[in-house]
């Protein structure tokens, strides 16, 4: 080619490789080496622990001063995002995107690794759940580990296996765990032996925790359906369309469960019948799990809202929705310092709502 | 904007096509490949014509002349270039035009199978919102499985009396993109085109070879189609320049 439309050769290495770059990237602006999964938030008691990238962190609400971070050093090849699960002793439960699961206790300030469990083959996305001495993983690979809590060592004969990766928690009532799956199943197994009880085929993937009552199990599919199931042998009951997509679990006050959907609408829905109560229209896509206080309903929106009704008749509570810059994707964890709202693309990590005004201020900031 | 003109078509297509076939991703993203390439087939064409053209220009003496005669003015030599051009009636923005319109597509149908493929909750949320209304749902999450990949995670292949895994996938990748760069980028006389094209050649499949390690192996399945496809292409062209004119 000519030299003078040709860059010279000083500049061709550089140009090829924002080319790849671009192309990596691509128009929307968006990397693909970006936060694969939005931040784990578990509360207990005064302390927050925050699964987040590169670590797992332990912050005090009281101060806002972080207690301790694991791993002591930001290792590139491992990131958290499951939620992390907190034992009666205070033993903290980490699952990470290299597969592992990490059992941590603090002794004089330090961080110390209990037990790792090494042999899931594939990321841990949904949270661990503590249910007394066991510890259950959910894991991508598609099984369900059951450990010990003392020693990491497998309490089952052998994991429970679905067709699809496990994504989220399981939930457990009575002797039963009640867990849902990508390959559109939910599934009730024996806690005790991990063995199957029953399974309901959706049809669709459901990618968060089934919501339990007495004697329904609920659970939203990508379909846009919530199905209420009966917890004895799985039948459907009845199912409600929404508009969009469901992602976050349906969460109850009294008779009524209440969701919202990726077309950015908040449903209430009567639990006997199916029957919609009412619904309103959100600022943005909602893949998080409503929160109840009291007799309000608190909808989280991708775009950075939290928007308030009232429980009884969706009713505004407050004069508009709760703004924060940032992508919010995660369940907000009601506490007494606020409604905590994990963010991502954010300057900070989670918000703190108040929820009776709808004032928002940071209160873990990022590492 | 891109999203709605792009990724949304390109998307749905492919479940349209994975549906198809039987749940089988990896088959839909070598067919998928195929016709995206099949349908830019006429711009690719335009594109190597193009720089043939610009090849038989760089050989003439005409050419030569004036790359010796202006070669410490640079403003004179682009002007003479460009009435050269003008004379054998060659346009230096054709071969241009046919890139800058493929550079979307290619960028699209890499993010398209990626989107796809939704590895991770991000990306699944994401998906979710890129269905269309009559795009079933219930082909989500795509059946990853394909030979002996999971086509979500980078690829290796474990045999049992092997004490490491090949990165088989990868290794296609670089060949296939060394041959595809040497197939399509006919010998220059031009001492820097030359230049360029051995650094392209040796640069190019590093690159993509190290995307193809690191990255999620429907990916690399794509480059390996995208190549093969690429390497078709350049060797029919050439067959076509070399053929003698009767």
């Amino acid at each position: 080619m000519s030299k003078a439309f040709f860059p010279s050769k000083k500049f061709f290495l550089p140009i090829i490789l924002g080319l790849s770059a671009l192309l990596l990237v691509g128009c929307t602006g968006r990397s693909i080496m970006a936060a694969s999964s939005w931040p784990g938030l578990t509360v207990n008691e005064d302390v927050a622990y925050l699964a987040y990238n590169e670590y797992v962190r332990a912050v005090d609400l009281t101060s806002g001063r972080e207690v301790w971070s694991y791993p002591p050093e930001a290792d590139a090849k491992i990131a958290f995002y499951a939620p992390p699960a907190i034992g009666p002793d205070g033993t903290v439960v980490i699952g990470g995107y290299n597969n592992k699961v990490y059992a941590l206790t603090l002794n004089d300030s330090f961080v110390n690794v209990l037990w790792s469990f090494e042999e899931a083959t594939n990321r841990i996305i949904g949270g661990p759940v503590i249910i007394d001495d066991m510890v259950l993983v959910p894991s991508a690979d598609e099984r369900l580990y059951a450990l010990d809590l003392e020693t990491g060592d497998p309490v089952w004969d052998k994991p429970f296996e679905a067709q699809h990766a496990l994504w989220s928690s399981p939930v457990i009532q009575d002797d039963r765990i009640y867990l849902a799956s990508l390959d559109h199943h939910i599934y009730a197994l024996d806690l005790e032996t991990g063995r199957e009880i029953w399974q309901a085929n959706l049809s669709s993937t459901i990618s968060d925790s089934p919501s339990l009552t007495e004697d329904l199990v609920f659970a939203g599919t990508f379909e846009g359906i919530l199905f209420a199931l009966n917890n004895s042998h799985g039948e459907v009951v009845w199912q409600f369309k929404a508009d969009g997509a469901i992602w976050g679990s349906p969460a109850i006050l009294d008779s009524v469960a209440f969701f919202a959907d990726v077309s950015g609408t908040a449903y209430a829905i009567e639990i006997a019948s199916g029957k919609e109560l009412w619904r309103k229209e959100l600022p943005g896509s909602s893949a998080a799990s409503p929160t109840i206080l009291e007799d309000r309903v608190y909808f989280i929106s991708e775009t950075g809202e939290v928007t308030a009704f009232l429980a009884e008749n969706g009713d505004p509570v407050w004069p508009s929705s709760a703004d924060m810059a940032g992508k919010l994707l995660t369940d907000s964890i009601p506490t007494e310092y606020g409604l905590l709202v994990p963010a991502m693309e954010s300057e900070c990590v989670v918000f703190s709502v108040d929820p009776s005004t709808g004032a928002a201020r940071c209160i873990i900031e990022p590492k | 904007m891109w999203n709605t003109i792009i990724l949304e078509p390109m998307i749905n297509s492919l479940l349209f096509i994975y549906s198809l076939l039987g749940q089988n991703f990896g088959w839909a993203i070598i067919i998928f490949t195929a016709l995206v390439r099949l349908i830019t087939l006429p711009l690719t064409i335009q594109q190597m014509r193009s720089t043939m053209v610009m090849q038989e220009i760089q050989g003439s003496d005409r050419y030569k002349k004036m790359q010796e005669k202006y070669k410490k003015d640079k403003q004179k030599l682009s002007e003479e270039q460009m009435k050269l051009f003008k004379d054998v009636g060659y346009n230096p923005m054709s071969g241009c035009v046919g890139l800058i319109i493929q550079f979307p597509i290619i960028i699209g149908l890499y993010q398209a199978v990626i989107r796809t493929l939704a590895a991770t909750p991000v990306q699944l949320f994401d998906l979710s919102k890129l269905l269309y209304p009559f795009t079933s749902a219930s082909l989500i999450p795509v059946n990853s499985q394909f030979l002996w990949m999971n086509l979500g995670q980078p690829e290796r292949l474990v045999l049992d009396f092997l004490p490491f895994a090949i990165p088989v996938l990868t290794i296609l990748v670089v060949i296939t993109t060394y041959l595809q760069t040497k197939l399509t980028t006919p010998a220059s006389p031009d001492a820097q085109s030359q230049t360029m094209t051995k650094m392209m050649g040796l640069y190019m499949p590093l690159l993509l070879g190290y995307f193809a390690y690191s990255l999620a192996s429907g990916l690399a399945l794509y480059f390996f189609v995208s190549n093969l496809l690429g390497i078709l292409q350049g060797y029919i062209m050439r067959r076509i320049r070399e053929r003698p004119a009767s």
